[in-house]
């Protein structure tokens, strides 16, 4: 009952809260609800520093039993006991932490991200075929904005049209449409989840067992 | 091994080489092509432009270094527009590798407009938990944000003591490569009716549009051409501009293996047939 | 040539390279490049969380400030560390539950008005008061693209007769949709190597 039931019902009646608020702007139900929204926060911080040394514990886990490769857990442990106890010596504002970030965080992230460049490039040109009619309209639209979006694009007319032209009445009709269907359609799906889970028939974020 | 094969098998390696030199080769000679303005990036340019004296922005740097080639030159572009006009600027940061970004772009731009902190300018920083701070910002942002990045209390900024909640800020700006920028619209527009501007890498630019055409946002800047784009407009150009010819050129690169690539397969399929 | 002096620059330009040596094949020095980042970033974000979520959002405004209702979160908070014991996981089920329920629960009147009431507004507005005879058309487009993209997500009947056609015209929409995507996909990723180009050939050759 604790474990799984009581919890539930918490989860029933904090949802449920949260959703009358919405409609009731009386000052009793506002302070409840500026408290939920500041739990709220502190609580997810929680959330991540767990998560955080989940992944600690993980590389440990790995190390201590010798797994293939755990020479680089013992890097990605030394390089997060580094940034640590920099940021707690050296503080958060300039110094250590911050050198770190500037010269190896930001570096290595944004290279990884930008590999992607390279891996569109030539998956475009293996996969990005006009196999049939609908894969013609999305390669053809997909030519006409990446072009239109650069500057070549005002350079090159079709029909008197310019492909910026083109490729904007694309993106602001036919586009925005797609995407609007796709919009309403991901909110009423994400509203019937957050039903789902205030009314304790969506529970996988409880974990496993009882 | 004919024609429709040398085609479709064109070694990846050789592609790559393409992207990085239809990049490199326009960075060492820039060509100088001029980018349009679109109607949602100058609609961000009116809104600013519209500002009053003293008036207060929140920039909210969304981001981690995996996109910050796309949204920083929009940050340093539209903190050189607001500082301009004399906004009040409350840096902000909703992701836990934004700090370090918004710090070095705040405190750069801040020195080169000369503004002073605490008074025309405050990075409150990171906090956990987004759609919670978007909501709480909405009632009192001192209990978002009880202190500054750096620890100080934010009653001690004459800025600050001005501010309480939405009423009393004049457009929030988003910068973005997530769906942070949706969620603003959601809670700071449509429930408490604060304007909100978006800077959204490209990929995530592609779902503003229903929002701007609904009127739920101001405008948006879409990834590095949208960056260019107001640069124009602001009359300073960065890294947005420098950055458009390498662009066109990858664009024009990616443009041409698309169509090799299909050409093999009209080949192919045409042998196919007659075979 | 102006070859950076800063060992901050040769620092990132050799991880920049160590990454990039994935373009050949994975190899060891990617790895550890790989690696290093884990670590790194892991560390950067547990001083930011704990700093925001510990320091700023709960010690001052229970110690600094005297607010004792955060004794109750910092209870709540304190029962997610029990997700690392087994036995005593179930524990931190009571802070997920008021954080998942509470998103929840203020999610559902505004995510409704956000993404589907005005939405659906405006479609059926818009159309009414453009201006020219062109815009009033494209408008129009737009209400049955929506329509359509809607009827081709509706799959309790089956897509035949006038449904399916408009299903059908769902798609061409949705293709037209993703082709843009893709466009602006591939837009989004080549800024990401210009950016390091750019650092490399510029902050660290000293070419540009």
């Amino acid at each position: 009952m604790f474990r799984r039931t009581i919890p539930l019902i918490f989860a029933f009646v904090v949802g449920t809260f949260m959703v009358i608020q919405f409609f009731i702007p009386h000052p009793t139900f506002q302070a409840i609800y500026n408290g939920v929204l500041d739990w709220q926060q502190v609580i997810f911080g929680f959330v991540l520093v767990v998560g955080t040394l989940s992944m600690v514990r993980h590389h440990v886990i790995r190390i201590q039993r010798k797994k293939e490769g755990y020479r680089y857990s013992m890097v990605a442990l030394l390089g997060l006991v580094s940034m640590v106890l920099a940021g707690i010596i050296g503080g958060i504002r300039g110094g250590p932490y911050k050198w770190m970030f500037d010269y190896i965080q930001m570096p290595a992230q944004s290279s990884m991200f930008s590999l992607l460049a390279f891996f569109v490039a030539s998956a475009s040109y293996r996969a990005f075929r006009a196999r049939s009619v609908t894969a013609t309209l999305l390669l053809v639209a997909g030519v006409i904005v990446m072009l239109g979006r650069v500057p070549a694009g005002e350079y090159i007319h079709v029909g008197g049209l310019s492909l910026t032209d083109i490729s904007t009445w694309i993106l602001d009709y036919p586009n925005t449409a797609a995407k609007r269907g796709i919009l309403i359609g991901v909110g009423l799906g994400m509203t019937a989840t957050a039903l789902k889970i205030i009314l304790g028939i969506e529970t996988s974020y409880l974990g496993r067992g009882d | 091994m004919g024609l429709p094969n040398a085609l479709l098998n064109i070694d990846r390696k050789f592609i790559f080489a393409g992207v990085a030199l239809s990049i490199a080769i326009p960075l060492l000679n820039p060509i100088g092509f001029g980018t349009s303005v679109t109607r949602q990036v100058q609609n961000v340019y009116d809104f600013v432009e519209k500002l009053e004296e003293g008036s207060t922005v929140i920039l909210s740097f969304d981001y981690e270094p995996s996109t910050m080639a796309e949204l920083d030159p929009m940050a340093r572009t539209l903190l050189k527009h607001l500082f301009r006009k004399k906004a009040r600027v409350l840096g902000m940061a909703l992701l836990a590798g934004a700090p370090g970004i918004a710090e070095s772009i705040l405190q750069e731009e801040a020195d080169a407009a000369e503004k002073e902190y605490g008074i025309e300018w405050v990075f409150l920083g990171y906090v956990p938990a987004p759609t919670a701070a978007m909501l709480r910002i909405g009632e009192d942002i001192s209990m978002v944000y009880p202190t500054d990045q750096y620890g100080t209390l934010i009653t001690e900024f004459p800025l600050m003591r001005s501010v309480k909640n939405y009423r009393d800020i004049d457009l929030v700006i988003s910068l973005s490569s997530t769906a942070m920028p949706q969620f603003w619209a959601q809670y700071a527009h449509d429930r408490y009716g604060a304007p909100v501007a978006v800077g959204a890498t490209a990929v995530e630019a592609i779902r503003m549009y229903p929002y701007h055409d609904s009127g739920q946002i101001v405008g948006f800047l879409g990834g590095l051409k949208g960056a260019a784009e107001y640069e124009t407009l602001v009359g300073q150009p960065g890294e947005g501009i420098k950055g458009m010819d390498a662009q066109t050129i990858a664009h024009l690169f990616m443009v041409l293996m698309i169509v090799i690539g299909n050409v093999g397969h009209v080949i192919e399929r045409r042998r196919g047939k007659s075979s | 040539m102006n070859l950076s002096g800063d060992i901050g620059i040769w620092v990132a330009a050799i991880l920049t390279l160590a990454v990039f040596s994935f373009l050949w094949k994975d190899n060891p020095l990617f790895r550890l490049a790989e690696h290093i980042l884990v670590g790194v970033s892991a560390g950067y974000y547990l001083v930011q969380y704990a700093y925001s979520a510990i320091y700023k959002k709960l010690y001052v405004p229970l110690f600094d400030q005297g607010n004792l209702l955060f004794i109750g979160c910092a209870i709540l908070g304190l029962l997610v560390f029990t997700r690392l014991v087994p036995r005593k996981s179930w524990l931190s089920r009571y802070p997920i539950a008021f954080y998942v329920a509470a998103g929840a629960g203020y999610s559902i009147p505004s995510g409704l008005q956000t993404r589907v009431v005005k939405q659906m507004q405006t479609s059926m507005l818009n159309f009414l008061d453009q201006g020219s005879l062109w815009t009033n058309v494209s408008a129009f487009l737009l209400f049955v693209g929506v329509i359509s993209v809607l009827l081709y997500f509706y799959f309790s009947a089956e897509h035949r007769g006038a449904f399916g056609f408009f299903s059908k015209i769902g798609i061409v929409f949705l293709m037209i949709g993703f082709g843009a995507s893709f466009g602006y996909t591939v837009m989004s990723r080549i800024t990401l190597l210009i950016g390091r180009l750019q650092f490399l050939m510029g902050e660290w050759l000293g070419f540009l």
